[in-house]
């Protein structure tokens, strides 16, 4: 019963002030979660395609691999598919990167039917031993990862892409990559998830097709 | 039509409350005892303005007017009764509405109450705060987040209807209101706290005038959450009732410090003690109901109940440190009036127990609230996200919870200013063969486990203290003996342990487990045999139900359903459950059959007790009305403590049973 | 107080039936082997990423569903809990554990209420050594008669106005 009340009335107002400033810094647009993958080597990433051909990531070390999660049920998915469909075409020539898709929760029949009408011939993986989206802490659809010719992942995308960004994003890591993997694990942990557009907007929550 | 009846009767009242403000503090320059009065009328004014605002909402939402913005968004003309009516309160803007609603109801109240006081400056300043409350509430459906919009449709435009979580029970219909009545209801003891502090007037007299104010708002809070819980349950698909979601944690927060306060008022009218501690409680527990408010409603956290973003976020972040700036303020300038005249003799003694309690009951509020923004602390300062989900708060509430049933059991057998070791041991007595008995009990049952058997232990040990005082009060006064703040305070300890043996029992022995059945199959939980005997189909006005029967043990049939609202193309599962006094069979439908596969997929949670959380928590809201039931009463104007330091004054109770029923 | 005295062995037998009863009854919850009950409790500690404020335990996401899926599976491929926990943290970000970890910044969330209790405990228990301080000091010092006649005065115009009118703290003054 000492303290004087004044010095508790001060305590109780600096702490709620501070209180208060959380909620004005914290209540603007959330930080999109990192994923633990990001600078670590790929998870396995092994399935067949629609014609039960084996795709394997590791076979395709030695160029940037994208490694798209979607579901042709998912609307954000359907949206963001010219970007894919363009990506794969300006580096087709090159031969320096290219596309795996992994259908979430899909039929074989829609599958096809999907790339049949929107374009694209890179591989899907249709069905999996393992449960792909868990290895790769898949929350919502669409999620991309950006995997490095080390096989190393260097970037997460939640929600919608655009071919441009992919291209930046591999610019960015790109040098590092070049020299000692001690840099490059720097600049991959360095290379934080981001999303390219607000993604409550074009996440799409799994759920029944 | 109905837009511009609602903005009128909502501009009405806040044009009321402006002049009450106004009238209130003419009255207090000029002295005059007619000016202060006419608050009275004009707290009238305010009700019949929102009044006028509420049928008009009403009569829009029945009638499913889709000139008003806000049946477009949330009615429809196919919600059945009552979910109609409950709409209201199903979205921010109606949900504000009814806050305000309220809130001038219990400024007209307050009025009524103390008309004949009108004209004192405590009950006047405390009508200012009414006001000026209701008038900011008033400012929100009027210009912040505007409750009436017109809004042109096509013809045949019918909206979605309330979210079909809040379609898919009854008590959605009475949750919400009793919430409400409790949140709203501790503006009334905080506005004669900042009149108390205002006038300087610092003793126990706001106190003594807003206790039973508190009492009634703490058991319709009480009744609200525990209405909340069972609602969750009812409709949550796991047996689950109390997840520490984020809303659900801010309607907690007031509670537990409202709780406090409820019992270290007793301290400050007894003898003198914790005045700022007491005001700290009535301040922040109004506090928290704005910052519960502003955290449900702005988006910034996460939960299952929260309402979709607007503008109102930073309006009522800036109210809620209005009120803390003011509150702090308030106490710190007049810190020296409020030094206590008395000092606690002992720790092993009713006022330290309370002391006790009071730590226990903060330090819960104090969890609770930095587990729920605690992630928004994590992403402020490195941008990270974390959760603080039940197993924490669970954690961190079973000592807390042991903690307050040993209190429970001790401190009613303790007398004022200091007890002996003989006193006690003759006192306890019975409760501790209580919980041996207790203990003894629940091993004998099976039950197995340090925290649920010490939680059973303890609360024998609590019910033979219970059952001791309210014996010995029965005994001396019959009836008379459950009525008054002491009894009826036991009443609701009651409540709370049988709360507490459930919230054990269900949460360490359930068992479950998720299974798919064709017809004809069963599944075995603890010794229960379900099978699936069938399923069948009813069309509902504003949904498909898939009914699919399950018989238990051979006997009643029990049928959960998979619920498809057509109108927002969402499908909800709506379990069925076996109500027993023992025990819960819970069955919830994941998977309905369809033509391709008739199999099910059916969740089974068989939980104890159950049926105690609700029965308890109906105690604890009896308990509440018997203790404001008037007991039998000391003059209030009698000095209840003698401050003199010496511990050897005049109003020392004498030590034995007289001094622990009165009160 | 014949009882009390007689008592004295029977609360000792009491205390020791209590503590024997505990221990007889204190069986920590099973943590391997597979069950649904297991499955349940594991699921309970992991947030559903795609629902708002849901466990796996309760939510029927598909996430959740699969979550659940792969928990029974490596149950049955014998792994503990941690391990359990520690394959989804692997992939998910930390947001997905409902128990914060108890280190860095989130150390913070499980030591502050102990903290927050032991400092309140500490003051309270302070403040009433100070006052039994006070008391004491007050008691060796003789009270005179005319400082009698002084508290007398007081009690008496403190009986009369109503007991808000009182002045505060003029009669202990800082006797506490």
């Amino acid at each position: 019963m000492r303290l004087s009340t004044r010095a508790v009335a001060a305590a109780v107002g600096v702490v709620l002030v501070g209180l208060i400033a959380v909620f004005v810094l914290g209540s603007g647009d959330a930080a999109t979660s990192r994923s633990p993958l990001v600078g670590r080597m790929a998870p396995t990433l092994i399935g067949s395609d629609l014609d039960g051909e084996r795709i394997d990531l590791k076979a395709m070390a030695g160029r940037w691999v994208l490694v798209n999660f979607f579901a042709t049920w998912c609307p954000p998915c359907v949206a963001e598919h010219p970007e894919l469909v363009r990506f794969a075409e300006e580096h087709a020539a090159a031969g320096d990167a290219s596309i795996v898709s992994v259908a979430y929760q899909d039929t074989p029949d829609s599958i096809a039917a999907f790339f049949e009408q929107r374009g694209g011939d890179w591989p899907v993986i249709a069905t999996s031993a393992e449960d792909l989206s868990l290895e790769w802490g898949v929350v919502k659809l669409p999620e991309s990862y950006l995997v490095d010719p080390s096989g190393r992942v260097v970037k997460k995308f939640v929600g919608g892409l655009n071919a441009r960004e992919i291209d930046r994003s591999i610019a960015a890591a790109a040098p590092s990559t070049t020299t000692t993997s001690a840099a490059a694990t720097t600049a991959g942990i360095a290379v934080t998830t981001t999303t390219t557009s607000p993604p409550a907007a074009t996440a799409a929550e799994p759920g029944t097709p | 039509m109905l837009v511009a009846l609602g903005n009128a009767g909502l501009t009405f009242a806040l044009l009321a409350c402006v002049a009450g403000v106004v009238m209130a503090r003419r009255g207090q320059r000029r002295d005059d005892a007619a000016l202060s009065a006419s608050v009275r009328p004009i707290a009238w004014l305010s009700v019949m303005g929102v009044g006028i605002a509420v049928v008009a909402m009403q009569i829009a939402l029945l009638s499913n007017d889709t000139s008003v913005e806000y049946v477009t968004k949330h009615g429809s003309s196919l919600t059945p009764f009552p979910f109609d009516v409950a709409t209201m309160w199903s979205a921010l803007e109606g949900s504000i509405l009814m806050w305000g609603m309220l809130l001038a109801i219990y400024t007209a109240a307050v009025a009524v109450k103390f008309r004949r006081q009108l004209h004192d400056a405590l009950a006047s300043w405390a009508m200012i705060v009414m006001f000026a409350v209701t008038a900011f509430f008033l400012v929100l459906m009027l210009v912040v987040s505007p409750v009436f919009r017109s809004v042109t449709v096509a013809a045949g435009f019918d909206g979605p209807g309330p979210n079909p979580l809040l379609q898919n029970h009854i008590l959605v219909a009475f949750h919400p209101p009793m919430l409400y009545l409790g949140y709203v209801g501790f503006t009334v003891p905080f506005a004669f706290a900042v009149a108390a502090l205002i006038t300087g007037r610092l003793g126990e007299g706001w106190l003594t005038a807003t206790r039973r104010w508190t009492l009634f708002s703490w058991g319709f809070l009480t009744a609200g959450i525990i209405t909340g819980a069972w609602w969750s349950y009812e409709v949550s698909g796991w047996g689950g009732y109390w997840v520490w979601d984020p809303v659900e944690n801010v309607s907690f927060i007031p509670w537990l410090t409202g709780t406090a306060y409820l019992h270290s008022v007793m301290v400050q009218e007894r003898r003198g003690m914790l005045r700022v501690w007491n005001l700290t409680l009535v301040c922040s527990t109004f506090a928290l109901t704005i910052l519960g408010t502003f955290l449900s409603r702005s988006g910034v956290v996460q939960s299952v109940h929260a309402f979709s973003d607007g503008n109102i976020g930073p309006v009522l972040l800036g109210f809620f440190a209005l009120i803390v700036a003011v509150c702090v303020g308030l106490i710190g300038w007049r810190g020296d009036r409020l030094r206590s005249p008395g000092a606690i003799d002992s720790p092993m003694s009713r006022e330290g127990a309370f002391l006790a309690n009071n730590l226990v009951f903060a330090a819960f509020a104090f969890v609770v609230l930095l587990g729920t923004v605690f992630p928004l602390i994590v992403e402020a300062v490195n941008s990270d996200r974390v959760s603080v989900g039940a197993p924490f708060f669970d954690r961190m509430a079973t000592p807390i919870g042991l903690v307050m049933l040993f209190l429970m059991a001790v401190a009613p057998v303790l007398p004022w200013r200091a007890a002996t070791t003989e006193l006690l041991g003759q006192r306890l007595w019975w409760p501790a063969w209580s919980a041996i008995g207790a203990l003894a009990i629940s091993l004998a049952v099976g039950a197995r486990g340090l925290a649920p058997l010490l939680a059973f232990g303890l609360a024998g040990f609590a019910a033979g203290s219970v059952a001791r005082q309210l014996t010995l009060a029965s005994r001396r006064h019959g009836w008379r003996g459950f009525v008054g703040r002491a009894n009826g305070g036991m009443v609701v300890h009651l409540g709370v342990i049988v709360i507490a043996v459930a919230l054990a029992a269900s949460q360490s022995f359930v068992r479950q487990g998720e299974f798919t059945l064709d017809e004809g199959e069963s599944a075995r939980v603890a010794g229960h045999r379900f099978t699936y005997v069938g399923s069948r189909v009813v069309q509902q006005p504003n949904r498909q139900e898939t009914r699919v029967r399950i018989r238990i043990d051979g006997g009643d049939v029990y049928e959960p359903s998979m619920n498809r609202y057509t109108m927002q193309a969402m499908n909800l599962s709506r379990p069925s459950v076996k109500v027993t006094p023992t025990k819960d069979l819970y069955l919830n439908l994941t998977r309905e059959p369809t033509a391709e596969d008739p199999t099910i997929r059916i969740r089974i949670v068989v939980e104890p007790l159950i049926l105690w959380l609700w029965i308890g928590g109906t105690i604890m809201v009896i308990g509440t009305a018997l203790s404001a039931f008037p007991g039998r009463r000391r003059n209030p104007l009698a000095p209840v403590s003698t401050a003199v330091g010496d511990g050897r004054g005049a109003a020392e109770p004498a030590p034995g049973e007289s001094a622990e029923v009165a009160g | 107080m014949k009882a009390s005295i007689r008592r004295g062995p029977v609360w000792v037998a009491m205390a020791v039936a209590v503590v024997a009863m505990l221990w007889i009854g204190a069986r920590p919850r099973p943590t391997d082997g597979v069950s649904d009950d297991r499955l349940y409790a594991i699921a309970s500690q992991l947030k559903c990423l795609q629902c708002a404020g849901e466990s796996v335990a309760g939510s029927q996401s598909s996430i959740a569903i699969k979550m659940r899926e792969e928990i029974r599976r490596e149950m049955r491929a014998g792994r503990s809990d941690d391990e359990i926990l520690d394959r989804f943290v692997a992939s998910y970000p930390t947001e997905v554990l409902l128990n914060p970890p108890r280190s860095g910044l989130t150390l913070l969330v499980w030591v502050a209420p102990v903290v927050v209790v032991a400092v309140g405990a500490v003051g309270v228990a302070s403040s009433m050594a100070a006052a039994r301080r006070a008391r004491r000091a007050a008691a060796a010092h003789s009270v005179t008669d005319e400082e009698r006649e002084l508290v007398d005065a007081a009690r008496r115009s403190e009986a009369r106005p109503p007991a808000d009118a009182r002045p505060d703290g003029s009669i202990g003054g800082e006797g506490g």
